[in-house]
């Protein structure tokens, strides 16, 4: 059998840089003021670089530990790997669907029933018809909310919600998943059930990225550690090294 | 040119048909909520709203504009219809902000879903339009199928022009207290309350100068006078659409991918 050398997502000398016009009036009254006295066109704006020339590629099956400070462009680079960003440079290629497992219910609408929701969730997250109509009862089994599922979703426990965010999510039939530091979700049980769903997918070899702040996480989890600061990668390599030193690094300032 | 249709297929969400539906059958759900208390909530507005015409114009001061029940009542239900869609879909996309942000949603599938979920709150209270025309005695003939057409216009309309005042709200936080005046001034302007026969000759270029004000007088003479609509009422309409399809898809070439950013 050969292996897919392939990398699943590959980026390259990505850069994402945000204007900010800092003054700027945001409504038409300010603005108006501003015009009269005739300063309304003159403006700086400051360029913010988030990310500043990142390259790495992931294979399929990896399953890599993402690691950063506060700040250093973590969520910028998930936004730009699910296509919600455009790089201002460079460049980004996804060969397969994402599922956002750092999502978990999104566009969740309180007044409406657990089993209404599923829905609608399962197509934002971009599940097609027959999909969600396929994988229907086995979100249900597997979010244990049984005749609850019935009930609006502003009845619900904050567990509750989140089990059946996670159970939709773990049913997309997709090739990479994007998590964040809090892997598992819900109450212990439910905890001990997500981790093993996603140790079970990552077996079944589907690519998946944590984004963490928790070396030990990472340790624990990872194949691969990648750590950014002030947007450049700083370390890609082996799980162990990585968060050691991200520990050395960025624990010591902590501490202080 | 077939970078030009996928962008044309992204502007009418068309590779997102799933996610259209279950998003307006969550509006159309939350705006119902499996009652008939929420259908009639719907038509409170505009009916309370025609009622007031009806006895300030009628009773007051005595117009006489043939049928003046059936023809406020319809003319101030496709009114909702667009001034709704416009309101409605230019707040969507900011509400629709912690979506946008966590998962690669194209940002006009709200306003998009905004105008859809009208149209079928518009058409639930078509039967209304038809009671009111059978009980002032006027016979619903063929012609007012016409009414569609001009529906399917406002709806692309509307939403082109809420697209684009969504994106622009981002920018510029308070457009949406300077909207309510403008609709007020623009609901005026169109002969919504009067015929069109009724505005004196040298302020006629209003009705074109204005994207709906052909189609209300078109809407009116088919519905209630049983006549199709003229050449004008049909170029007229369908020019002022194409162009602002035209602008709006400009628009959306432009700025969708950007906007998510100011968010």
């Amino acid at each position: 059998m050969m292996h897919q050398l392939e990398p699943i997502i590959s980026v390259k000398n990505l850069e994402k840089h945000f204007i900010y016009w800092p003054e700027r009036p945001n409504n038409l009254k300010s603005f108006l003021i501003e015009a009269m006295k005739g300063k309304a066109f003159k403006r700086n704006h400051t360029t913010i670089s988030v990310l500043d020339g990142v390259s790495f590629d992931i294979m399929p099956g990896e399953f890599v530990g993402i690691m950063g400070r506060n700040g250093v462009g973590k969520s910028t680079l998930m936004r730009l790997i699910t296509g919600i960003y455009e790089p201002s440079a460079g460049s980004i290629d996804v060969k397969g669907r994402i599922a956002p497992l750092i999502a978990l219910g999104a566009g969740f609408n309180p007044e409406l029933s657990g089993y209404e929701n599923i829905s609608l969730n399962a197509a934002i997250l971009g599940f097609g018809k027959y999909k969600t109509e396929e994988a229907l009862q086995s979100i249900i089994d597997f979010s244990e909310l049984e005749e609850k599922i019935h009930m609006p979703i502003k009845n619900y426990s904050s567990g509750m919600t989140v089990r059946l965010g996670f159970s939709i999510a773990a049913h997309m039939d997709s090739e990479i998943l994007l998590l964040d530091e809090v892997l598992g979700v819900g109450d212990e049980g439910f905890k001990k059930k997500s981790m093993d769903k996603i140790f079970e997918m990552h077996n079944a070899g589907k690519t998946i990225i944590l984004v963490s702040h928790a070396p030990d996480t990472v340790r624990q989890h990872c194949t691969r550690a990648i750590v950014l600061d002030k947007g450049k990668k700083i370390f890609d390599g082996s799980q162990v090294e990585g968060s050691d030193l991200y520990k050395s690094l960025f624990s010591a300032s902590k501490k202080k | 040119m077939a970078n030009l249709k996928a962008s044309f297929i992204r502007f009418f969400c068309l590779d997102q048909k799933f996610l259209v539906w279950n998003i307006v059958n969550r509006n159309l759900k939350l705006r119902f909520r499996r009652s008939f208390l929420g259908y009639l909530w719907t038509l409170l507005v505009p009916l309370s709203t025609a009622a007031i015409y009806y006895f300030l114009f009628k009773v007051i001061f005595r117009v006489h504009l043939p049928d003046f029940a059936a023809f406020i009542t319809t003319g101030i239900l496709v009114w909702t219809f667009y001034s709704g869609t416009i309101k409605e879909g230019m707040g969507s996309v900011i509400s629709g902000f912690s979506i946008l942000l966590q998962v690669n949603v194209p940002l006009n599938i709200f306003p998009l879903t905004t105008a859809l979920t009208n149209l079928l709150t518009f058409i639930f209270s078509t039967p209304v339009i038809a009671a009111i025309c059978i009980v002032s005695g006027i016979t619903l003939k063929l012609s007012a199928i016409m009414l569609f057409p001009y529906i399917f216009l406002l709806l692309i309309q509307s939403y082109c022009i809420s697209y684009i005042l969504s994106v622009a709200v981002i920018y510029v936080r308070d457009l949406q207290q300077v909207l309510g005046p403008v609709l007020q001034i623009w609901m005026y302007g169109t002969p919504i309350l009067y015929q069109m026969n009724q505005i004196p000759e040298r302020h006629k270029w209003l009705l074109f100068a204005n994207p709906i004000g052909k189609i209300f007088s078109g809407i009116h003479n088919s519905v209630l006078r049983h006549s199709w609509p003229t050449m004008v009422e049909i170029v007229a309409p369908v020019a002022w659409t194409v162009v602002i399809v035209l602008i709006s898809f400009y628009f959306h070439t432009k700025i969708s991918k950007v906007a998510v950013e100011r968010i």
